[in-house]
Order: C-alpha cells, then structure tokens, then sequence
C-alpha cells in the first residue's frame, strides 16, 4: 500500500504543470510548423523543376555549382579541420602550454563570436589588397579561416569530454600532461572528432553569405571569375533567387542543398549513434 | 598528533622498507589553506585509515603525498613530504618520477577506454620506457593481475577492452595497473564507495594481501572499512574556515576503544559526521 502511494507520487511528479507545459508545446508547434512550412515549400515549388536543375545543359542545373561546392569544402576542410584540432590541443590542458593555452581558450569565444560574414568581408579586402582577384580558391580559404573556431571549439569538447578521470589515472602513473593529451585524450576522442569534421563540413557547405562575398559573387565592382563555371550552390540558391531561372529552379536547387546537408549530418548522427552503443556495449 | 613507530606484528618478512613521511604540511586551494600543519609517519608495509567527515582535507592530504594536488590550477602544497628521508616538494624532484613510485587508486574506476585489459595493466609501465627488472610485458601483466585477484576472472580475455569488466573487476585493474609500475608506497583514495559490497569485500581482503609488500594510505568514509582493514588511522576534522587538521593518530585499535580525543570518540560513535 506504502509502495503503491510511493508510486503514485512518483509518477504525479513526472506530470509537468499546465502552464509550462502548454508553453513548452506552443514553442515545440512553431518550430515543427516553421520546419515543414519550409521544407514543404521547397518540395513544392522545388520537385516540379528537379528535371531542369539535373539537366547539365540547363543554365539553372545543379551540377557545377555541386561540383564547385566540393571544390570548396575540399579546400577549405583540411587547413580548419588542422588548425582546429591542434589548437584544441593546446588549450585541452593549460599544464601543456600555461598561459598559451588559456589566451586561447579565451581568444576562441571572441573570435568565434565576430560574425562570419565580417570576417569573410575582411577576408575579401585582404585578398583585394594583395591584388588577388575574387576566386573559389580565395573563398574556399576564408570559409575554411571562418570555421577554425567552430573546429577547434568542437574538438575541445571531443578531448575534454568527461576527461577527468582519464586525466588524473594517467597523471598519477606518471605521465607527462603533454603526453596525457597526445597519446589518451586524443586516440579517445577519434570518434566526437570524426562527427565535428562531418559538422564542420556541413557548414562549410551551407555557408552561404561568407562565400558569396569572398568569393566575389557581392562584392562591389565584381563578379570574379568561378574555375568551374559556377559558383558553390548555397552561393547560386542566394544569388540567383530573383535571376531569370525563376523561383522554381533556385526552389529545386535549395532542396538539393537542404538534402545534401541532412544526409551529412545523418552520416555524422549515426557515427556518433553507433560510438554511444559501442560504449554501452563496453 | 603523533608520530607512530612500533613495528605491527605478525608483519611478513619482505615488508617493504620505504618510510613516508609529512612534516608541517599545508595544502591550499588559491587562497584557502584546505589542510593546516599535519605531521604524520606512515609505518612501512602497514595500512593507514583516513578517516573523517566531508571536506576535512582527507583527500587533499592524501593528493599531497604524491605531487597530484598540485595538478589542480592554482593549488600547491607548503612542507615537506619526505620518502625515505628525500622530500618530493625540493626543487630537481620530478613529479612525474615520484608518482611512479607511489601510485594512486581513485574513488571510481577508471580503465583507459580505448585500451584492453593488459594493455591497461601494462600502460605506466610503458610510460615509464623500460619494465621494471627483467620481467617480460606478459610476465609484469600476469604478475601485476594476480596481485589484484583478477587473473582468474580476465586470463582468457586479456585482449578485450578494459571497461567490458564490471565495477569492481574493473577497480581491481586499476589497482594492477597501479601495482604494474611497482610502487613502493599505494594511495588509495575511498576504492569500494562506489562498488557493491561483494566487490568492496573483494578490495578489501586484496588491500590485506598486499599488505606488508606496500605501505597502503587508504582514504575511506566507512569506518568499518577502517576497522576492519587498518593498522593504523589517522582521524581528520575541519575547524574554523572550514581548515582540516589532523586531530589523532594512533593504531586502529586503539583509536576505535580509546581514543585519546573527545572529538575522535564522537566521531567515532557517530555522534556527528
């Protein structure tokens, strides 16, 4: 009798108050509403013209502007995904590098807070002052320069990861703090820092605005010159909404892009959901 | 306070040697002196109880006897902490060479997840760059594992990870993997408060195997624990700003019938803590 009273309180506890709770669902139904109102859009207007944006010879077809997003990620990724954990490295335990790693970890929240359309615009003047004319090369560079933070804040967060217990078992054996982070934080952090590589990418993908303007595509007094024949496609779904290809192709064209980013961070959900069954599995 | 010389008796012959010993130590945290002017003298190859309630500075004290308080940002240590006459706080002593000699076990289990069961037992010994003696990695991880009572349960699964082992076998590799390295001195900071009492029964009767072979301190809340396992125990208690002093130390025995401090038989008769 106690149990069931026990029970049953327990579970009345569970039962959110009203108000809250109809908040909570108000604010859930708008996001779900925002979601498919968009997505629903893009399947509308986009499935209709999905022939055009596959037909290579179609001036609103998709396939150079995916290959010149390949390019562009492919150039961009390696020098963030580098930059990025190495700087991790450094901050992941201010024993290894003291005061360095501490200017860093604090350098990381500021530089990551400057808006990246800013730093991509500072990029576009350095380039223009160099003389270099807008490329994909040079916006390939300032989009991987905009997602070192990101990097580095994500594989942080991979080495430092419930890392406490690891740390102190291994410093009390004797190791070195350099050694702690090179030889046990970072073998144990390959999986989280696979599944940021995959983030990373994607934003490299669907960064639009910051490519667009180093890229050339807005920026005054030029188009720049695109290698491949088109511009990266977060670049074309921006800049030719309004163009003569018409709503319906730019429609097709963002549905392919929004695909294109679910199926990388669905890659990246099941990395991470197959390592937590492996852990449980351990 | 006292310093405790008399040799325990019923000892086995090959106790090991090595005297630990604490004069005037503090320990901070910033600004806050966490463990104030404790002097203590572990008796080699016996066990040595902490005891005390929450934040008396058990673990603090016991972090300092290995260099690891130091590791916490801002944290350091005043006093000597002397191992066979050398004190470990001199300038040139290297922490990381006085961790090896005396190892640490920690409240939770914590294998390196991404290593197996030996290379677990084997992993300071290879930070170390040469097995101690002429032992093989194979010898020096069967060796070690037996100590801990785990050879039976892991011998056919040596090469499975570390953290398929259940708590408290898990726990007993961390104490081979603490063993592997051949401490002289192992602290042992409350190693069963997060185990089952089958498990806990299991790492006490191994800490009264390894006794004689190793000076153990052992930090533990259970008092029972303390009586059971412990030739000697060191009763600890935070006073004003929350500073922890070493109130009495003395054999366990006579701590747990007649203890000298009013505030230990309090303690002791549960009537605080």
């Amino acid at each position: 009798m106690a149990i069931d009273a026990i029970a049953a309180k327990g579970t009345s506890q569970r039962v959110a108050p009203p108000l809250p709770a109809a908040l909570f669902g108000a604010c859930a139904g708008v996001l779900c509403v925002s979601v498919v109102a968009i997505v629903g859009w893009l399947i509308l207007i986009g499935v209709p013209n999905a022939v055009r944006v596959f037909n290579p010879h179609d001036p609103a077809g998709v396939l150079a502007p995916l290959i010149a997003t390949a390019y562009v990620t492919i150039l961009a990724l390696p020098p963030a995904a580098i930059v990025g954990v190495f700087a991790a490295m450094a901050a992941a335990d201010v024993r290894v590098f003291g005061s360095v790693a501490r200017a860093m970890r604090n350098a990381l929240t500021l530089v990551g807070s400057v808006p990246t359309v800013i730093v991509a615009f500072a990029a576009l003047l350095a380039a223009l002052s160099f003389g270099w004319h807008p490329s994909l090369t040079g916006a390939a560079l300032a989009v991987s320069i905009i997602n070192m933070p990101l990097m580095t804040a994500l594989s942080l967060g991979a080495l430092t990861y419930r890392a406490a217990a690891i740390r102190e078992a291994t410093t009390a054996l004797g190791a070195s703090p350099m050694y702690v982070v090179v030889r046990v934080l970072l073998p144990r952090a390959y999986p989280r820092l696979r599944g940021a590589l995959i983030l990373v990418a994607t934003q490299i993908v669907g960064a639009a605005a910051a490519i667009a303007i180093v890229a050339g595509a807005q920026a005054p007094g030029g188009h720049g010159s695109a290698p491949i024949g088109a511009w990266p496609l977060a670049v074309e779904v921006l800049t030719r909404g309004s163009a003569a290809s018409g709503y319906g192709a730019t429609a097709a064209a963002a549905l392919v892009l929004t695909i294109l980013i679910w199926v990388l961070q669905g890659v990246a959900q099941l990395r991470a959901s197959a390592e937590s069954a492996a852990q449980e599995d351990r | 306070m006292q310093a405790i010389q008399e040799t325990q008796p019923g000892r086995p012959a090959d106790a090991s040697a090595t005297r630990l010993e604490v004069k005037d130590l503090n320990a901070y945290y910033g600004k806050h002196l966490a463990v104030k002017g404790v002097n203590m003298q572990f008796e080699p190859g016996a066990i040595t109880a902490l005891i005390g309630p929450s934040g008396c500075g058990k673990s603090t004290l016991l972090r300092c006897l290995n260099r690891m308080h130091e590791v916490i940002p801002h944290a350091h240590v005043e006093g000597e902490v002397l191992l066979d006459g050398q004190n470990l706080y001199e300038p040139g002593v290297d922490p990381t060479d006085t961790r090896r000699r005396i190892g640490m076990v920690f409240q939770r289990p914590n294998p390196f997840p991404t290593m197996t069961i030996m290379d677990n037992v084997l992993a300071g010994v290879r930070l170390a760059g040469k097995p101690p003696g002429d032992a093989t990695l194979e010898e020096i991880s069967e060796k070690s594992l037996r100590r801990a009572a785990l050879w039976d349960e892991v011998k056919d699964k040596l090469h499975k990870a570390g953290t398929s082992l259940s708590g408290g076998q898990q726990q007993r590799l961390c104490i081979a993997r603490a063993l592997a390295v051949d401490p002289e001195v192992l602290l042992m900071d409350e190693p069963a408060s997060a185990l089952d009492p089958i498990s806990t029964v299991k790492i006490e009767e191994l800490m009264r195997e390894l006794r004689g072979a190793y000076t153990i301190i052992i930090v533990t809340h259970n008092m029972q624990q303390a009586a059971r396992c412990s030739d000697y125990t060191g009763f600890m208690l935070a006073g004003e700003a929350a500073t922890g002093e070493l109130v009495e130390f003395d054999t366990t025995s006579k701590m747990f019938t007649t203890p000298k401090e009013k505030r230990t038989e309090d303690y002791i008769t549960g009537r605080f803590g």
